[in-house]
């Protein structure tokens, strides 16, 4: 179903590979990143521990433990999204879970809700939906711009990361509608 | 509490028709004065999504919601406009659902100035139901007779200073709404505090009177 590489034929790999007698010679390292081609609609639940590169078209759901996924330019994505990192160059709408970072490409365009420690939007890129901040200010011990000056305090403190809630971060919902679903 | 009515900004900079230019926007510092110290921490920004804007507001809030309403309107309406029932059915869309959490600060930025009266009306109904009591909203009004033709993009440089960009070469009239319109046409709405930039811009920060 997924490439391994661009422009190489489908070849599923079989289940269980037989181990090589040693000393076994050194073969050339194959890449563990799965390309699902431009040419290429799937519709249904996509799961694995490789990180993926979506050239192509997904309806359905997309999670990927531990690794990271691309939604490249060409790609379109109906699905919600879990992965370590997500880099969106193209089209998604669903729910973005990123366990370490999302960013939004200039080229990208997602509708739906981002939930992750650390969200970069690149100038240009669209985006419609909410954002998890409470997660977002984990990562980021310094803000980019000077605080407000005589500001009187709130009655919890706010912008120090150490007070918040960090542990446990607010789920997606109830929060915005996604306008693609 | 009392607070200062249509002040003029001596810090005033820039004009709305030019690109990139700073802007110092003394509603924007109160806004987000008032919001902090009311320990507010979920904004919704009718604007396009802007990767700056995102970074500035993670440092204190908890939720964004980006609406990109100017996108939306803008690539619905074409040639016939875009009536009440056309906004109604974007505005149910694109506005976040709150449930019990409301609102605590709207940035609505310059969004009134290419609005009819009646549409003015369509979202201030719609916005009066996502917030709480004492929900803020930033609202830009130009009194200038000519606007650009499309709303620009505000970069939130830090509380105070924003970096106003505008692709838009060609101009429209600007609708002239002034406070009064504002709250006649936004009935669930008052205007807390207001200031007159030299740029032709006056700022509101305009406060639930009641919740609808």
């Amino acid at each position: 179903m997924w490439k391994k590489k661009e422009n190489e034929p489908l070849t599923p790999e079989p289940a269980h590979r037989p181990e090589a007698p040693s000393p076994r010679p050194a073969a050339p390292r194959r890449s563990d990143r799965a390309v699902i081609g431009p040419t290429l609609k799937i519709s249904g639940e996509i799961s694995g521990e490789e990180e993926i590169v979506v050239q192509g078209r997904i309806d359905g759901k997309l999670r990927v433990k531990g690794q990271g996924v691309t939604v490249g330019k060409s790609g379109k994505v109906n699905a919600d999204i879990h992965a370590r990192t997500i880099r969106i160059e193209g089209q998604v709408r669903g729910d973005l879970f990123g366990e370490q970072e999302v960013i939004i490409e200039t080229s990208g365009d997602v509708e739906g809700n981002l939930i992750a420690p650390s969200v970069r939007l690149e100038n240009g890129s669209r985006f419609k939906g909410s954002i998890d901040m409470e997660r977002a200010k984990q990562t980021q011990p310094q803000p980019m711009v000077p605080q407000p000056g005589p500001v009187k305090p709130a009655p919890s403190p706010v912008g120090q990361p150490g007070k918040e809630q960090a542990a446990k971060p607010s789920p997606p919902g109830p929060g915005h509608r996604n306008p693609g679903s | 509490m009392v607070v200062p009515k249509a002040q003029t900004s001596t810090g005033a900079a820039g004009s709305f028709h030019a690109d990139g230019l700073t802007h110092h926007s003394l509603a924007l510092k109160h806004a987000l004065r008032r919001f902090r110290a009311s320990g507010g921490s979920r904004v919704l920004d009718l604007g396009p999504a802007i990767g700056r804007n995102v970074q500035f507001l993670s440092s204190f809030i908890s939720k964004l919601f980006i609406a990109d309403l100017h996108g939306t309107i803008w690539s619905q309406a074409g040639r016939s406009g875009l009536d009440r029932v056309k906004l109604d059915r974007i505005l149910s869309r694109d506005l976040p659902t709150t449930n019990q959490n409301p609102i605590d600060l709207i940035l609505a930025w310059d969004l009134l100035n290419y609005l009819d009266r009646e549409q003015v009306t369509t979202l201030g109904r719609h916005l009066a139901k996502l917030c709480r009591r004492d929900s803020l909203v930033l609202v830009w009004l130009s009194t200038l007779r000519t606007i650009p033709e499309l709303p620009g993009r505000y970069l939130m440089l830090d509380p105070e200073t924003l970096r106003y960009e505008n692709a838009s070469k060609r101009e429209r009239r600007s609708p002239g709404y002034k406070e009064p319109d504002l709250e006649k046409l936004m009935p669930a709405f008052e205007v807390e505090t207001s200031y007159l930039l030299r740029s032709g811009i006056q700022e509101y920060v305009l406060t639930t009177r009641s919740l609808t």
